[in-house]
């Protein structure tokens, strides 16, 4: 082949590869997710509006927490703080409940949460941004004191959640459609126009190479510390939901989102290395997890051990990222398997 | 390290081999045990008693020992976080396969298995990691949830059995006035600290830890050197389960719990790099030490959990903020 016809070539890097590479986890995670539902529905003996209810509320939080979790995967970081976050979110509505005038006391309490969350989000992103350490230590080291935080506001479990106002957000719709779904269908809208935004391209370019980000002109700076507000900000918001389901507050409640989200942003199909994943995926990450106990507790050999569900999500877990990884036992070239 | 052999740029001259640029994590970890020890005695003049010392000591092995593994892995820029279910499984298995009687076989067997079960489950994270790149993160997140099923599973609910007699004098008696725990802990840390710096091995991880790609082109066997880091990590969980279960004469859930965040922060105020390839157990065994007395110090002034959460956040801030940082983006 003569010299001058290689410009012509293609580039390999140019071509989009065909969506079912680029999406295959995303659409192994729906696979599974649908799977679930319909044993879910082929075992349940009355499956009625109610049980929709139950299924829409129980990855909720989960889902918002791992909204937050995406976008800090996505720019190569990751949030530990996410729980403790949910947790004291959690916390500080149940505490500013007011017995006589219980709106005002929930407007103020979700208010005062949501702030928290944003502002505990921008003390991690200014201590990685400007600190210049590591997401995953300084998210460690702030979720502990945001926990401790939570448990000296709510030293013991309780406080008071109006009823009849929890329900705006789990309860059913016209007596059919779970309230969750507007919830979801709001984050989903959400997603699609912030992905369009220049902020999200700047979060999946530092995510893909923060030297190129930076060369390219982003300013990685100000992205990473916008990026852990929102963490924050969705922690904070998934904690309201959280408090809607249990109506009570505990420090110790919202623990478990920090590694379930993590769990369900990679079942998800995101990429811990940074750069490639997206929050539709996330969904169906955080309900496949939320989902497994209710599935499971129709089998006969589970409900002989009922508390090894954890066993099964862990599987699958695990297997969703070893179906991921078998790629790179296709590599060729052996240094690109390390 | 060591390639820097002709300082080039001005940076690298004025970070010339002084002591204190050599060592400074070394030399501010240590000197922050002696800050705490002393503001103990300033406020309550019996907390630096040799008996509340070697009460003191005797739990810092605990976390030392967790996190011996923990430092090896983060040398290499990995991390474990499966150390809490795999200590609570193999002390589990522990106490039920000795069972309540002290015949020597079986609690060799016992003891045995309940290290061998522990190595097991480092060895295949190390699989995935290794062969399957999954990140560690995940990978040793998936194995904690697998087997705190696997924990229940296997109990059905209810933990079975008690420590078997050598294993609790492991943890609580002493010989000479030393607990055997501190020379336990002793021997682990003069191993390890020579396998990192005498050793093949030990270059292998920091090499790792530096350059992944480069470190391969150079001839380190990365995947297998890899595997024998995760495998070391389950080993010296299985070791800390031993430890735990003699120090409460039985095994309970969530004993692994308080170790993970710990064992990790322990290598971080270590002066370790999370990033990999540079820092060493030296530092962690300061690490785990400061940690421990702070909790103990907290707990005399009667601090509630919640103060001692935050302070302990704050004091990991402060010495990342101290030693942890990486270099300004792209110089």
């Amino acid at each position: 082949m003569s010299a001058e016809a290689l410009p012509l070539q293609p580039h390999r890097t140019v071509s989009k590869p065909p969506i079912y590479q680029r999406f295959g986890r995303v659409f192994l995670a729906y696979g599974i997710l649908i799977a679930l539902l319909f044993v879910y529905q082929a075992k349940s003996p009355h499956f009625e509006q109610r049980e929709w209810r139950s299924i829409a509320n129980s990855g909720m939080t989960l889902t918002i927490a791992g909204m937050g979790q995406t976008l800090a995967v996505l720019t190569g970081g990751i949030d530990l703080s996410v729980g403790p976050m949910v947790a004291l979110s959690n916390c500080i509505i149940a505490s500013t409940g007011d017995e006589q005038n219980p709106d005002r006391g929930l407007a103020l309490g979700i208010s005062l949460a949501l702030i928290v969350g944003a502002l505990g989000g921008l003390i991690n992103g200014l201590l990685i941004a400007y600190g210049r350490l590591q997401p995953i230590i300084v998210t460690l080291a702030t979720g502990y004191i945001y926990g401790g935080i939570a448990l000296r506001v709510r030293p013991e479990p309780g406080g008071f959640v109006p009823y009849n106002r929890t329900n705006l957000l789990t309860d059913l719709q016209w007596d059919k459609v779970p309230r969750a779904l507007f919830v979801l269908l709001g984050l989903v809208i959400f997603w699609l126009l912030f992905k369009r935004t220049r902020i999200c391209t700047n979060i999946y370019a530092i995510g893909s190479s923060a030297d190129a980000a930076y060369m390219s002109g982003v300013n990685v700076i100000r992205t990473k510390i916008l990026t852990y507000t929102l963490v924050g900000f969705f922690a904070a918001l998934a904690g309201v939901f959280l408090t809607a389901q249990t109506a009570s507050g505990d420090a110790n409640a919202g623990l478990i989102f920090t590694l379930n989200s993590i769990a369900a942003v990679v079942i998800g199909g995101a990429s811990l290395a940074g750069g490639s994943g997206t929050f539709i995926g996330t969904i169906a990450g955080a309900y496949v997890l939320a989902l497994i106990p209710s599935v499971l507790y129709f089998f006969d050999f589970y409900r002989q051990r009922p508390l090894s569900q954890d066993l099964y999500k862990g599987s699958i877990l695990l297997a969703a990222v070893a179906v991921g990884a078998i790629g790179i036992l296709r590599q060729r070239n052996r240094l690109d398997r390390l | 390290m060591h390639a820097s052999a002709a300082p080039s740029t001005v940076r690298d001259r004025l970070q010339s081999n002084t002591l204190w640029s050599k060592h400074k994590a070394l030399i501010i970890s240590y000197g922050m045990i002696l800050v705490i020890l002393l503001i103990g005695w300033i406020r309550h003049p019996n907390f630096i008693s040799a008996g509340n010392m070697r009460q003191q000591l005797v739990l810092a092995s605990f976390l030392g020992v967790v996190a011996a593994g923990q430092t090896i892995l983060i040398l290499t820029g990995g991390i474990d976080l499966s150390v809490a279910w795999n200590i609570n499984f193999s002390a589990i298995m522990l106490t039920k396969l000795a069972g309540n009687e002290n015949t020597f076989g079986a609690v060799t067997w016992a003891i045995l298995a309940a290290v061998m079960a522990a190595t097991f489950f480092g060895v295949i994270n190390g699989l995935g990691v290794a062969y399957l790149r999954i990140p560690p993160l995940v990978m040793t997140l998936g194995m904690n949830t697998v087997l705190l099923g696997l924990t229940t599973y296997y109990t059905k609910g209810t933990p079975q059995g008690t420590a078997p007699d050598v294993i609790i004098t492991l943890a609580n008696k002493r010989i000479f006035g030393v607990p055997w725990a501190l020379i336990l802990w002793a021997i682990i840390s003069v191993a390890v600290i020579f396998m990192l710096r005498r050793t093949t091995l030990g270059a292998n991880i920091y090499a790792i830890g530096n350059n992944v790609k480069a470190a391969y082109l150079s001839g380190v066997p990365v995947q297998r050197t890899l595997v024998i880091c995760y495998a070391l990590s389950g080993f010296f969980a299985g070791i800390t389960a031993l430890l735990l279960t003699g120090y409460s004469n039985q095994s309970y859930f969530r004993m692994g719990d308080p170790y993970v965040l710990p064992s990790i922060a322990a290598v971080v105020v270590g002066g370790t790099s999370i990033l990999g390839g540079s820092g060493g157990y030296a530092g962690t065994i300061a690490g785990a030490i400061i940690i421990t007395l702070l909790t103990n110090l907290l707990s005399i002034e009667n601090r509630p959990r919640a103060d001692q959460q935050i302070l302990f956040g704050l004091i990991v801030l402060v010495m990342l903020l101290i030693y942890g940082r990486e270099r300004k983006a792209r110089q």
